[in-house]
């Protein structure tokens, strides 16, 4: 993976919650929150990818809706380029995004050519209409389909194809940032492959910094510089891409890493690390470290039960070297030999 | 669940209320003076003038609202003007053959359905189900007053079969309730049969048959059961309609229910009649819809958390 | 009635098992109603009897009789010209009640789906407490209250249909308002009014025009009724429901007078029925 190319960033986050509101059935009243995202804080330079990794319900996909204004920003902020705040057609401007379900991300009654051209439609200002046919035929190249496919519908295209045409949609605006929300999580594995290496030439083209948000860890592991992991609202870790997958440090890392399949798992042993415990409802979080009740260290280590600092402490982001960060009480001590492993099977 | 039929019912005495309101406002929508029109093209001004201020007309409109609401909340809708009596428990009075007339009607209605409705679903051969399809979706449309006329036509006239009209023996249900529920009959066939078709195919039974169980065991099982839920639904909304159009077949059959009853009363100006009518009829209709959305709910769990 | 029911009631008929010889019958059926409304826009010009000259030696009489195709009623009016005259009538007041409430409660249930909480809430208790009167009482009272007059029986037929469609267009906004490419055209920066118009109307139309040939079928029937009750139509204009209501008194003698102006009714509504469920079958 090369280096971030650029230091000016396209994004900032800083500190940003989300929290939605839950309401008593019959007068409404705010009886609790749902804390999707808590005090995520990062940010993403011209031409880099950043992947967001966690399990389903981690709040990943809250950060990137919110990142372009589709949920509701509790506390913190986001700021586009340099320190200017994106609003109305400047924000078109700076992030789009693609969205995980083929299916249902284009509009049934309209053409390719329309679907894509929209962004055009909406903002007058971007392309002369006597251009549309023009770029539409570019883009649909740029996404590895022919030119052909703008006078058909949706209906007519396979998952893969839709998403092709809806990552031209976004890139036909020009974003400076385009967030792929889960986008190969409903393709299958060579349709999957071929649409990250479409992603990747992409990028190096039009010079697109992209959020990666996916489960699929080693997608990310492909096409990321730097990669955060996400439990539970908060991001447990940090890093580059190499740090972070390759020295997992954060218990859940770990446990996450250790379940990717791998081609030839006899010649790098490696423990399967299972989670045990309860999944927690982001409604009403666990005290403490949010993953203490599943965390395998802390249960090795003692520290889950009550009173135990894993219970109570919430843990700091500890620097461990390059970018490398761990939410975790014990990350310094990570590397130890009794440290790595876990319950296994 | 009883949250949800909790929320149902203040929902529904909700409704009426506004309801009441509704029926004040079109009745004061009557341009002109009610005391006018009642007292016909000869009377007097002065005539004219004391029966506004006996009905209490020449009040400001939240005035007259105001007391009709209080009144209605006493279930008193004033007097009628052709009988003298007070308006709604004439109304009431009247309920009681109208529920009789929709009750055989659906009966009627129901074992119609049932009896047609799998029958056609047996049907072989593409072209003869169309046609037969299209053939109860033309009796459906054929307008019920219509259709009663015909019937007193063919059955009074020409054959002298049954008696023509008011209410007197069973016989005298036969005509108006054939009237009243044939395009609910048809409306019901379809829906079984097309209920039946869609669970026939379908896989669960297929397997029951593999296994080697009797058809008619297969059917009354597996079939019957999966298919009234969509039919209950329709049924209940049915059953309400059934009433309504009441108000248009005891017309024609003179029977002497809160439909005629209504109907007379507009074509004599007996505003306190019709209003009274018109809530009640309302009120049948609410507590119809009531029933049906819990029954429904019963059935399907998904209803009661979406609360509607 | 709970939305779940309107949603299975509109579903309902046709089972998957795929039936794809409709065609002949939509043909036939789009055939016939073509023709009332021409029958309807230019009979007038070609009977040669005018509407409503009575001719007393002539009245009662049978169809085929010479010069009167369909026979006469019992003001000697020729039953063509009643029968052209009540379809024009009937189309003209379909077509406008559906027209208005169409158009009025597809605006209102697809603002309240999509602006939701509080326009919700309004528009939808409107409806609610509409849809406490069954249509035909309610059409009946406000006709009468508003009195005989083709306007009239406009208003009272378009007030007791707009519900319907603005249940409809709720739904087909609920469900489709947050669709990715919903959220696909905000982040492009469409603005409300196009995201309405271009995104959610578009499916929305779909259900929306197989209920209105549905309740095209309601309304043309309601208006005869109400003209028979005598608080539709004036006598004087020759609907088909006060046709029907004339030949009452003479129906031993001279059936064709009520019977014919129901066979017509019956078959529009039919053909309007049957175009709607084809209309609805095509794409499932």
């Amino acid at each position: 993976m090369s280096e971030p190319s650029g230091a000016r960033p396209v994004l900032t986050v800083s500190d940003l919650a989300v929290f939605y509101p839950v309401r008593s059935p019959l007068l409404q009243r705010v009886t609790s929150y749902v804390q999707a995202v808590v005090g995520v804080s990062f940010t993403i330079n011209v031409g880099e990818t950043v992947g967001l990794v966690g399990e389903s319900g981690c709040g990943k996909s809250t950060v990137g809706r919110a990142i372009c204004g589709l949920a509701p920003v509790s506390r913190g902020a986001v700021t586009y380029g340099a320190g200017t705040r994106g609003h109305g057609s400047d924000r078109v401007q700076q992030v789009q995004m693609v969205f995980q379900d083929p299916y249902s991300s284009l509009n049934p009654g309209l053409r390719v050519r329309d679907i894509i051209a929209e962004g055009w439609s909406i903002n007058p200002g971007l392309r002369p209409r006597a251009q549309w046919d023009d770029g539409v035929a570019e883009l649909l190249r740029s996404v590895g389909l022919r030119s052909e496919v703008m006078t058909r519908r949706p209906a007519q295209l396979s998952g893969g194809e839709r998403q092709r045409v809806a990552i031209a949609r976004s890139i036909a605006v020009r974003p400076e940032l385009l967030i792929c929300d889960e986008v190969t999580s409903a393709l299958d594995v060579s349709v999957k492959a071929q649409l990250l290496q479409m992603l990747a030439r992409l990028r190096e083209e039009a010079g697109l910094a992209y959020l990666f948000i996916s489960h699929d860890t080693s997608a990310v592991r492909r096409l990321a510089q730097r990669v955060l992991v996400m439990y539970l609202g908060n991001i447990v870790e940090s890093g580059t891409a190499a740090e972070v997958m390759d020295h997992p440090n954060h218990p859940y890392t770990r446990a996450l890493l250790s379940a990717i399949p791998r081609l030839r798992p006899w010649e790098t042993p490696r423990e399967r690390i299972e989670l045990r415990g309860e999944v927690p409802s982001p409604r009403d979080p666990p005290a403490g470290c949010r993953f203490h009740t599943r965390c395998w260290l802390a249960r090795q280590l003692g520290t889950a039960g009550p009173g135990g600092i894993c219970a109570t402490v919430e843990p700091p982001g500890k620097e461990l070297g390059g970018s490398h960060r761990s939410a975790c009480h014990f990350a310094d001590q990570a590397a130890a030999p009794h440290m790595t492993g876990g319950e296994g099977k | 669940m009883t949250s949800y039929i909790l929320r149902r019912l203040v929902f529904s005495v909700f409704v009426i209320l506004a309801a009441v309101v509704v029926i004040f406002i079109v009745m004061r929508a009557v341009p002109g003076n009610p005391a006018e029109v009642l007292l016909g093209p000869n009377a007097t001004k002065a005539q004219i003038a004391a029966l506004t201020q006996r009905l209490g007309l020449n009040q400001p409109e939240i005035v007259q609202f105001g007391k009709f609401f209080w009144g209605v909340l006493q279930l008193n809708f004033g007097s009628s003007i052709q009988f003298s009596t007070p308006a709604l428990p004439l109304a009431t009075s009247r309920v009681g053959a109208s529920a009789e007339l929709a009750g055989v009607s659906m009966a009627g209605v129901v074992v119609v359905a049932f009896i047609v409705g799998p029958l056609l679903a047996r049907i072989p051969g593409r072209r003869i189900d169309r046609g037969f399809t299209s053939a109860l979706m033309f009796i459906q449309a054929l307008p019920p007053f219509w259709v009663g006329l015909l019937l007193l036509l063919v059955l009074v006239d020409h054959l002298g079969v049954v008696p023509p009209g008011g209410k007197s023996g069973f016989s005298s249900f036969i005509m108006p309730a054939i009237a009243l529920g044939f395009p609910f009959a048809c409306v019901l066939a379809r829906l079984v049969r097309s209920g039946l078709i869609e669970v026939m195919d379908s896989a669960y039974i297929q397997t029951a048959r593999a296994k080697g169980m009797p058809e008619w065991r297969v059917f009354w099982k597996h079939s019957i059961r999966n298919m009234l839920l969509p039919v209950l639904t329709v049924g209940g909304v049915q059953l309400g309609l059934l009433f309504a159009g009441a108000a248009v077949i005891e017309t024609v059959f003179n029977w002497p229910g809160i439909g005629q009853l209504l109907i007379n009363a507009i074509n004599e100006r007996d505003y306190s009649v019709v209003e009274a009518c018109v809530f009640i009829f309302a009120c049948a209709f609410v507590a119809l819809n009531f029933i049906t959305d819990v029954a429904y709910a019963y059935i399907d769990p998904r209803i009661r958390v979406s609360g509607r | 009635m709970s939305d779940v029911t309107l949603q299975s009631a509109l579903l309902e008929e046709h089972p998957a098992s795929g039936r794809r010889r409709v065609r002949v019958r939509f043909v036939v059926a789009s055939v016939i109603v073509a023709l009332y409304v021409l029958v309807a826009i230019f009979g007038p010009f070609f009977t040669h009897f005018s509407m409503n000259r009575t001719d007393i030696v002539d009245r009662l009489m049978p169809p085929g009789t010479a010069g009167h195709l369909l026979g006469t009623d019992e003001l000697g009016r020729d039953m063509v010209g009643e029968m052209i005259q009540g379809a024009r009538i009937s189309l003209t007041i379909g077509i406008a009640s559906i027209a208005i409430s169409l158009t009025a409660g597809t605006i209102v249930g697809l603002a309240a789906g999509y602006f939701g909480s509080l326009t919700d809430g309004l528009l939808m208790r409107l409806a609610d407490v509409q849809l406490a009167f069954p249509s035909i009482v309610l059409a009946i009272f406000i006709s009468a209250a508003l009195g005989s007059s083709v306007l009239n029986v406009v208003i009272a037929l378009s007030l007791a249909s707009w519900v319907i469609f603005a249940r409809i267009g709720r739904a087909e906004s609920l469900s489709t308002k947050n669709r990715a490419y919903v959220e696909a055209s905000r982040l492009l920066g469409a603005g409300t009014s196009r995201i309405i118009g271009r995104s959610i109307l578009p499916t929305a139309l779909r259900p929306l025009t197989i209920y209105a040939t549905v309740q095209f079928g309601f309304v043309i029937v309601a208006e005869a009724s109400l003209s028979f009750l005598g608080v539709g139509l004036p006598a004087s204009d020759a609907s088909w429901g006060t046709t029907i209501s004339d030949g009452e008194n003479y129906l031993s003698q001279a059936w064709w007078v009520s019977a014919l102006p129901g066979i017509a009714l019956a078959l529009l509504v039919v053909c309007m029925s049957i175009i709607g469920d084809d209309l609805n079958e095509r794409r499932s």
